[in-house]
């Protein structure tokens, strides 16, 4: 298997993200590791201490036939000390079948949101704000079902999303999981605007829902926004942003309701095509429970990509009032191809 | 609001070809002008995406990109790997069939074009920005875009088929036309950079003007760029500098996107003037206006610092 994979990377060749398709049936492949390194701070901080290969993805992706495109993605994750290699995404997709429409069925991250919709490593900072950690998981929400987009026949840019999957999980699971009251449900409205000068907008809503076996919803609404601009090679500024709110209710029997909030922004300058730095703002409050002190916190982070396809970053986290500090060094790099990045 | 949804809806009544480059767009328009369609044809738009100021290489599958895409009856690219980094997710989330390579409206600009420095042997990341199916970069060189240009006129007959002839018509005339403008201005190049006998010698930054030196007969030292795509060394650019100086290169042809200290540093070495120019033109401007633009800052640039002569 891995002599396979050897010679189907060393096969594809490329310039930016998409190579020439040379593997039988236009087959493209993509490795990628992503290594972290955590430094502690602190009595109080959370770091792990160690450097490590936190993930190694594998991915295949390629037509099926005419209409469909497929996608396969296994990945290695460094999980509690043990390494574990499961399917991250395998999808049947198409954008040909209907005008306008996209669709995907299998399993994937929800389209929704800004950071559950790209992998962990094309993130701007090493490790998911608490906002996300806490609402989706270290990485994202993934799960089995299908995804419908519809970018809306109007003068301007408006894209529908909208999916169900099997909900038995949320977030990051290994088992099997119990079969839901009510399963994962979402959707997503993005619109997207120039803005005068230079400079790229998009903004969107969304709404996940889900109602656990033991009768418990978790109800997840969101905004988005993502700002680019960039002059040649540099992405001379972006801003990228999420706000969620979450609600959990309990349907049947007793339990408490909660209802939380976590946010964080992130500007980030490009001093060149290679060198970056950005700062992230967090926050997150519980919001009708007493006592509950809300959480900041301040990342620092400095990127070094010499080329699309190796990025070197380090990250300076201090939270209150937990008084989590901890320094962090992320070296990640792309064999093979990799398919086109969104905006 | 209304004007704008007036505006779409005229816009939606018309035959839409969204280019990649500006170039192709004033290709497209050029032809359909040229081809005199029977009165009461339906019209034919030509829209590029890109604006003329990006590096085409690394641009974000923007939105307004995909909103175009979505609405368009064909779409003409660059090909040989230019978008390759942005375009794939364009047409994904446009979700447009006619658009797909087994559609009607996919169009591939390169099909026609004699490609220069195709690599030979096996091609790999540690050489750079290479691109393994040879330089993209065609589309200031007329001759080039008037070869390019077939696949415009081939897309239009696909689709159109009753205006073959119109098509035909107007390509040819497209043809003659460009190459015209393109011949006087190479004549002037020659008549005022030295007399067609002298064989100018240039360098450039990134090898971008590969097409367009081959096209005015200017003798190329190649790219002071080492690895395509990656900013020279101070030892390589001495180098160079000292190589240009020997030889005589009478200029640096280079863009705004690159690095200004390092073309000026070679300049200083070299005593080669820097000529800092667009590779693309805008959206609305003629072609040629570049074209003229490039010529007259080579003519500066052989003659020195003195006044541009008189022809």
């Amino acid at each position: 298997m891995f002599a396979i994979l050897c010679w189907a990377l060393a096969n594809s060749v490329s310039f930016a993200q998409t190579p020439v398709a040379n593997l039988p049936g236009g087959l493209q492949m993509s490795a990628v590791v992503d290594l972290l390194g955590q430094g502690a701070l602190g009595p109080s901080s959370t770091a792990a201490k160690r450097f490590d290969m936190r993930e190694a993805e594998i991915s295949f992706f390629s037509p099926a036939d005419t209409w469909w495109n497929g996608t396969l993605s296994s990945a290695a994750h460094l999980e509690s000390g043990e390494l574990n290699f499961e399917v991250h995404e395998a999808f049947l997709g198409s954008s040909k079948l209907i005008p306008r429409v996209r669709g995907r069925v299998g399993l994937f991250f929800l389209g929704v949101g800004r950071l559950n919709s790209f992998h962990r490593h094309d993130w701007p900072f090493p490790t998911a704000p608490r906002v996300h950690s806490t609402f989706f998981d270290a990485e994202g929400a993934a799960d089995t079902g299908a995804e419908l987009s519809w970018l809306l026949p109007l003068p301007f840019y408006l894209d529908f999303t909208a999916g169900m999957t099997n909900g038995w999980n949320w977030g990051h699971a290994h088992s099997v999981g119990t079969a839901p009251a009510f399963p994962t449900h979402y959707t997503r409205l993005a619109t997207s605007f120039e803005v005068p000068g230079g400079g790229t907008s998009l903004v969107g809503i969304n709404y996940v829902g889900r109602v656990s076996s033991t009768q418990s919803g978790q109800y997840l609404f969101g905004i988005d926004g993502t700002f680019k601009w960039r002059e040649g090679k540099t992405l001379l500024f972006l801003l990228q942003t999420e706000g969620w709110w979450r609600a959990l209710r309990p349907l049947a029997g007793t339990g408490t309701a909660e209802d939380d909030f976590g946010l964080y922004i992130f500007p980030q300058v490009g001093l060149s095509p290679a060198w970056k730095v950005g700062v992230r703002l967090d926050s997150y409050a519980v919001l009708n429970i007493g006592g509950v002190a809300p959480i900041y916190a301040v990342v620092p982070v400095v990127s070094w990509e010499p080329s699309e396809f190796t990025r070197f970053r380090t990250a300076f986290t201090q939270e209150w009032p937990t008084g989590d500090r901890m320094i962090e060094l992320q070296v990640s790099f792309i064999l093979g191809a990799h398919p086109a990045h969104d905006f | 609001m209304i004007f704008s949804l007036i505006a779409w809806i005229q816009v939606a009544s018309a035959f839409q070809v969204v280019t990649t480059l500006p170039e192709l767009s004033w290709a497209g328009r050029g032809i359909v002008k040229a081809a005199q369609l029977p009165a009461g044809s339906e019209s034919f738009e030509f829209t590029p995406l890109l604006k003329g100021t990006e590096d085409p290489h690394f641009v974000d599958a923007h939105p307004s990109y995909i909103l175009k895409t979505s609405a368009a009856d064909a779409l003409c690219h660059v090909g040989l790997e230019l978008e390759i980094g942005w375009l794939p997710k364009v047409l994904d989330r446009a979700a447009n069939a006619k658009l797909e390579r087994t559609g009607t409206g996919f169009c591939d600009a390169s099909v026609g074009v004699h490609v220069l420095e195709k690599p030979q042997g096996s091609v790999d990341r540690s050489m750079g920005d290479v691109h393994a199916f040879g330089n993209p970069h065609y589309w200031l060189s007329p001759i080039a875009l008037v070869d390019a240009a077939q696949a415009v006129r081939d897309l239009l007959i696909r689709n159109r088929p009753g205006l073959a002839t119109e098509w035909t018509r107007g390509y040819d005339a497209f043809k003659t036309q460009t190459l015209a403008r393109f011949s006087a201005l190479k004549k002037r190049l020659q008549s005022q950079g030295g007399g067609s006998s002298v064989r100018v010698l240039a360098i450039e930054f990134h090898k971008e003007f590969t097409y367009f030196f081959d096209a005015y007969g200017i003798s190329s030292m190649g790219s002071l760029e080492e690895i395509p795509g990656l900013p020279p060394s101070a030892a390589r650019i001495a180098l160079v500098a000292q190589e240009a100086k020997r030889r005589g290169a009478r200029f640096i042809l280079s863009t705004p996107m690159h690095p200004k200290n390092t073309t000026q540093r070679f300049s200083e070495l070299s005593g080669a003037p820097v000529i800092s120019l667009p590779s693309m033109i805008r959206p609305d401007q003629d072609y040629f206006e570049l074209q003229e633009l490039l010529v007259s800052a080579m003519v500066k640039a052989i003659h020195g610092a003195q006044a541009e002569p008189k022809s």
